[in-house]
């Protein structure tokens, strides 16, 4: 491009051009300084190629990359006519469709900055998002996201358009402020008749230095911030994607966590954008594994719950299978532990293990595998939370490697992943290419890239706690970095404890150490400025009923489960089992499970159903003092 | 508390390859009357044939007044005191009224007890008596349904397990039956247990109460707390849902606290 007067040396990664070194700029894919002129060059090349599958009652139907452009396009000229600004923010409330990343590109095409609120966000967290991004256009999912906005009390009087996706249950909604997708196509048609070639035109007005997209961080303390994203962010966050990870032309992906955070966004909105692939929406959160199974995806990364979630299954299944296929299932999982215990020592296996392992493969996990819908996977990710090591090697047995990644919003999730040939379990992976990391004095991991964010929108005291002086990220993570550059992170900053007798302890650690039991789903360690540790226990109600089931522990609701004497024992056994890892003052010496089951709309969970330390302390400081009396 | 007269502990019950119960526990007390609610398909119907025997769990147990009882054939289990009033009534379309009651008290031989037993389902029932030499198939749906409950009182059972009383009933209907089983329980202290989709007559009418959805317990309480609960007003007893823009056909997920 003529923009750039020295164009620097690019080479091709799987039929992409990208930058040899991420480091120096500009950073350019297949020749595009821009996400949104890398999705017009993509959908001028090849529009009649798939870009997405939706389900819809019951069929899966195609949608090219001629619809997408088409679509983004009216959808960005509508906005503009409406009175769009380039540098406004658009408020997506919708679960993933492929209008949420139609609506994404028209705004980026017109240069505006897309942004998405989770739907499982109160109607006063809708309102608060509004008003801090200064949202004129909202576009909500259906009747059930337009009710939050009605319930906003004040009528978020910032908000001059709603756009409805879903008119269904909607047809005597008046008012001016509202108008329904396919209106807002036509406007789009009528200013691009009036204005031939006004979204192109827009498209090249962006600088790669612009905020494309504005990610809220569902930040486990404090109000919600919103993280600016630049194009030159998402380059580089695509770059390494390429290198890194499974992404590839004609891979197939399933888009199923929220489009809202960072790393779905990345995974289903921009990877494939550069590489072509195709994303599959599934259908709800409810059906996720079926589709998964329909999909049959190249390229699947998750949260850490959602790999635990079809560890579980598959050990249901084994229970409840025939003797036969419990026994087979009994005998190919030794052979499959013993393979992934080699691999990851990397100890070449005997002819005798090779023809274990052939035949396990045959028998019991190409099924097991076919049964999941991770027949093609060859390299799962896992993110946004530890995941046990344990598991890790339970994948890699039944054949399906999954690979820990680290990253944040603020690095657009781009900062270290493990990769085949370069994999330590425990450890989050080595640098991405084009990122620099180090660790600062107090330990804190800080990084140093072009993904590495602008700021946070319109908090600029907040952005500068962020960085360092000399312009390094602050994660707010804790860890160290071995000898060979894998990096292993050990806790956050922010939540250290100093105990009544002045020690400092990183909490994240033993959480994380005791959530890798199966039938803890998530803990907060209590202790500040107290006597000893103790923790609050949300159970992970599959497993432990699965317990209570075969221990013939009764039990009716949740409550009552959380209640059993037997229950409270098998996690005292837990909790003593991690303590044993650790030294006398970081042992957790009580604890107590909480009895609500709680789901994504209480304000204890982060989106990635991660408790909130904060919002926990405060909303169980009853059982809190019961501990400490 | 006395120990309890049923206790169900981690009960699962399958059909063919389908767990209908997945690990139900509740218990009931001497006197009470207990409700299970639930939605087609939840378990609830499953649940009162694995007690009476009709069918046999995989797993748990089903202890009767402390004796476990699980698995046991249909006849012991009547024997031991346990009655079954299924589910759309099943009475013997061929046999008159009185001939009816008189299966029903089957197991005993206590001839004037019998007969003064009959005198009370009559006395509960005046339209039964009206009908005595009626063969039962000629009665009306409500008239079956009070035969039906008749006949499981003619063996002076210490539980009473009851199907949807309500089905096929009109609302009037409905109020009558229940009210009768209300006196029941009062005046003579039948223990029960009622299966019901109708969750308003049934919390009326019962002291405590479970909710089984896909075949787990997922809340239970008084009948006073359940009435009181969101998700049970939203979900079982119809309450409108209403927002900032009237009627709404959407529904929150259900969280039942």
């Amino acid at each position: 491009m003529t923009r750039h007067a020295k164009i620097p040396q690019m080479e091709t990664v799987k039929g992409v051009a990208i930058n040899v070194d991420a480091s120096q700029r500009p950073l350019l894919v297949d020749g595009c300084d821009t996400i949104s002129a890398l999705f017009r060059l993509r959908a001028e090349t090849e529009p009649n190629r798939i870009a997405h599958r939706e389900k819809t009652l019951g069929i899966w139907r195609e949608f090219t990359w001629g619809d997408y452009w088409t679509h983004a396009k009216w959808i960005g000229l509508g906005l503009r006519r409406l009175g769009l600004q380039r540098g406004e923010v658009v408020q997506i409330l919708s679960e993933d469709r492929k209008e949420w990343l139609y609506v994404d590109q028209g705004v980026q095409g017109v240069g505006g900055i897309s942004s998405g609120i989770y739907t499982t966000d109160s109607s006063s967290q809708v309102a608060y998002i509004l008003a801090d991004s200064r949202c004129r256009f909202l576009i909500v999912e259906n009747e059930e996201q337009l009710d939050k906005f009605l319930d906003i009390p004040d009528g978020a009087p910032g908000v001059d358009k709603v756009i409805i996706l879903e008119d269904e249950g909607l047809h005597d909604l008046k008012g001016e402020r509202f108008l329904f997708l396919p209106e807002l196509y036509e406007l789009g048609k009528l200013e691009e008749a009036e204005h031939p070639g006004a979204f192109e035109a827009e498209i090249e007005r962006a600088q790669p230095q612009d905020v494309a997209l504005l990610i809220y961080t569902s930040g486990t303390t404090g109000a919600p911030k919103g993280a600016m994203l630049t194009h030159e962010n998402i380059l580089h966050s695509i770059q390494a994607g390429l290198r890194n990870l499974a992404v590839r032309p004609e891979a197939e992906q399933l888009c199923f966590l929220p489009l809202c955070h960072i790393f779905e966004r990345n995974n289903s909105a921009y990877f494939p954008i550069a590489a072509r692939s195709v994303v599959n929406f599934a259908e709800s959160p409810e059906t996720v594994f079926d589709n998964l199974r329909e999909v049959s995806p190249d390229v699947f990364a998750a949260v850490p719950r959602v790999w635990e979630k079809v560890y579980s299954r598959v050990l249901i299944m084994a229970q409840e299978a025939t003797w036969i296929g419990r026994l087979a299932y009994g005998l190919a999982m030794k052979v499959g532990m013993a393979r992934a215990a080699a691999d990851s020592a990397g100890k070449p296996l005997g002819l005798l293990m090779r023809l274990g392992v052939a035949l396990a493969d045959l028998l019991v996990f190409r099924n097991l595998r076919q049964l999941l819908g991770m027949n093609r996977l060859k390299q799962g990710i896992s993110g946004a939370a530890p995941i046990s090591p344990a598991l890790l090697t339970w994948f890699r047995a039944i054949g399906v490697p999954v690979f820990e990644g680290y990253g944040m919003t603020e690095n657009a999730a781009t900062c270290t992943v493990n990769r085949p040939g370069a994999d330590r379990l425990g450890s989050v992976g080595q640098a991405m290419p084009g990122v620099k990391l180090r660790i600062a004095d107090d330990g804190e991991i800080q990084c140093m890239a072009m993904a590495n964010f602008r700021g946070y929108w319109n908090l600029p005291e907040k952005t500068a706690e962020t960085c360092t002086a000399d312009g390094w990220l602050r994660t707010g993570d804790i860890g160290r970095i071995d000898e060979d550059g894998f990096l292993y992170i050990t806790g956050r900053l922010k939540d250290i404890i100093i105990t009544a007798g002045g020690k400092n302890i990183t909490p994240a650690e033993i959480e994380s150490r005791l959530k890798f039991s199966h039938y803890i789903s998530d803990a907060v360690i209590i202790g500040d400025r107290r006597k000893f540790l103790t923790a609050l226990v949300m159970i992970d109600q599959e497993n432990v009923e699965k317990f209570a089931q075969t221990a013939r522990v009764p039990f009716s609701d949740f409550a009552s489960l959380t209640r059993a004497p037997e229950v409270q024992e098998l996690i005292r056994a837990e909790i003593d089992q991690v303590n044993r890892e650790f030294a006398r003052v970081e042992q957790i010496k009580d604890f107590r499970l909480i009895d609500v089951l709680l789901t994504a709309e209480d304000e204890e969970l982060t989106a990635t159903m991660k408790l909130k330390r904060s919002f926990v302390e405060k909303k169980h400081k009853g059982l809190i003092d019961d501990m400490y009396r | 508390m006395t120990a309890p007269l049923l206790e169900i502990r981690n009960l699962e019950t399958f059909y063919g390859p389908i767990m209908a119960l997945r690990g139900v526990s509740l218990q009931v007390h001497q006197g009470r009357v207990v409700t299970v609610l639930g939605a087609n398909g939840a378990g609830k119907t499953t649940l009162l044939k694995t007690i009476s025997g009709i069918m046999d769990p995989e797993k748990g147990e089903i202890l009767f007044q402390g004796q476990n009882v699980a698995g046991w054939e249909p006849h012991r289990i009547v024997r031991a005191g346990i009655v079954h009033v299924p589910e759309g009534r099943e009475v013997f379309p061929l046999l008159t009224v009185e001939e009816n009651l008189a299966l029903g008290a089957y197991t005993r031989s206590d001839k004037a007890e019998i007969a003064r037993d009959r005198q009370m389902v009559f006395d509960y029932f005046p339209i039964l008596a009206e009908r005595r030499a009626q063969e039962a198939g000629t009665l009306s749906g409500g008239q079956q349904q009070m035969l039906a409950i008749g006949r499981g009182l003619m063996l002076r059972p210490r539980l009473m397990l009851l199907d949807e009383p309500s089905l096929g009933l009109s609302p009037l209907l409905t109020q009558e039956i229940f009210a009768i089983l209300k006196r029941l329980n009062k005046d003579e202290g039948v223990t029960m247990m009622v299966v019901e989709q109708n969750a308003a007559v049934a919390l009326d009418l019962a002291d405590d109460g479970y909710v089984l959805e896909l075949g787990r317990i997922v809340m239970n309480g008084t009948a006073d707390r359940l009435a009181a609960s969101e998700d049970i007003q939203s979900f079982y007893l119809g309450h409108a849902n209403e927002g900032a823009r009237g009627e709404r056909r959407w529904k929150r997920r259900k969280t039942w606290r």
